[in-house]
């Protein structure tokens, strides 16, 4: 949309103004600062207690200034979503960008990217989140004790897993983002006929890519479910509870 | 003494800055606004969410730079002081 791109052009060179009058916000601190020390050096007390205000308050001003740029490029960001759907994209053709508007949350997505949050380890396993992570809870504190290892092992890890899920969510979390990002539609399946209006045959929920769940925590969970079911296979098979 | 006007120009003239700097974010807010209305005539609902918070962001963006401006002007002020302390 040109007139957004536009927009977001405008707010960046805005942001660009305030990034350079740092540099005159700098000068006028720093000339402050020295009339202030030439003030002390002369004992002339009072006029150098007004002057140190000055730098105090163009020091603040100057924080001002770099929170100011901050807001600006987030603003422009914000334009930039508006034209390419989630973050920073290649730009489109304007007749592909109207069709993933369409098919965007139907068909071409993953049914587990499309449904939105499935119930998470946690809920899943009955671990109580309030109780922090690897604390365990006051009753049964000490009920594995009589356990073998390995089972002890397998209880812990089941108790746990939610946060063992959690840190590898979070470290595998960029390669997914990455990936997600990267995926399209196939544009071979729809043949893109060069008109700017293509009839609607069908409108699609117009909204923005529902959350994905990460495979990777998933994965974790499942290790430690056959983790603990071994452990359980074990201490059956020797015949104890 | 000539350092204390030295210090008072250079804060005017980075006022002169911040005043032209407001103009310009206020103008883009209302560029801002002309792209919302057009996205919202044409129902495109998730560009026009993300184009409101946007315009947010820029109002809030005038208020920084309001409150930059009175930030000046306090240290103006305090500059201007010192002659007569």
């Amino acid at each position: 949309m040109t007139s957004a791109h536009e927009l977001a052009g405008k707010i960046e060179a805005d942001k660009e103004q305030v990034a350079q009058i740092a540099g005159q916000f700098a000068a006028a601190k720093q000339a402050a600062e020295e009339a202030a020390a030439k003030m002390r050096e002369l004992g002339a007390e009072g006029m150098a207690v007004s002057m140190e205000q000055a730098v105090t308050e163009l020091e603040e001003a100057e924080s001002g200034r770099a929170t100011l740029e901050g807001s600006l490029e987030k603003a422009r960001w914000q334009v930039m979503a508006a034209i390419h759907g989630i973050g920073p994209g290649a730009p489109k053709a304007p007749s592909q960008e109207k069709m993933d508007e369409r098919l965007g949350g139907l068909d071409v997505m993953p049914p587990h990217e499309r449904h939105g949050r499935n119930p998470t380890g946690d809920e899943l396993m009955g671990i109580d989140s309030s109780v922090g992570p690897f604390q365990k809870e006051h009753e049964n504190a000490n009920a594995d004790r009589n356990l073998n290892p390995f089972a002890r092992g397998a209880r812990s890890a089941v108790r746990n897993s939610g946060d063992f899920k959690q840190a590898v969510e979070e470290l595998s979390k960029p390669a997914f983002t990455t990936m997600k990002n990267g995926w399209k539609p196939p544009t071979d399946t729809y043949p893109t006929v060069g008109v700017a209006e293509p009839a609607a045959t069908f409108t699609a929920p117009q909204q923005v890519q529902a959350d994905f769940q990460n495979p990777m925590g998933n994965l974790v969970v499942v290790a430690v479910l056959v983790t603990d079911w071994a452990a359980r296979g074990i201490r059956n098979w020797r015949g104890k509870s | 003494m000539a350092s204390i006007d030295e210090v008072i120009s250079s804060i005017d003239a980075n006022t002169q800055a911040v005043s032209e700097i407001g103009a310009q974010i206020e103008s883009s807010k209302q560029q801002a606004e002309e792209v919302l209305t057009a996205l919202q005539q044409l129902g495109i609902e998730a560009a026009g969410h993300a184009l409101s918070a946007a315009k947010d962001q820029l109002e809030e963006c005038l208020t920084q730079n309001a409150a930059l401006a009175q930030k000046l002007e306090q240290a103006r002020g305090a500059a201007e002081a010192s002659k007569h302390a």
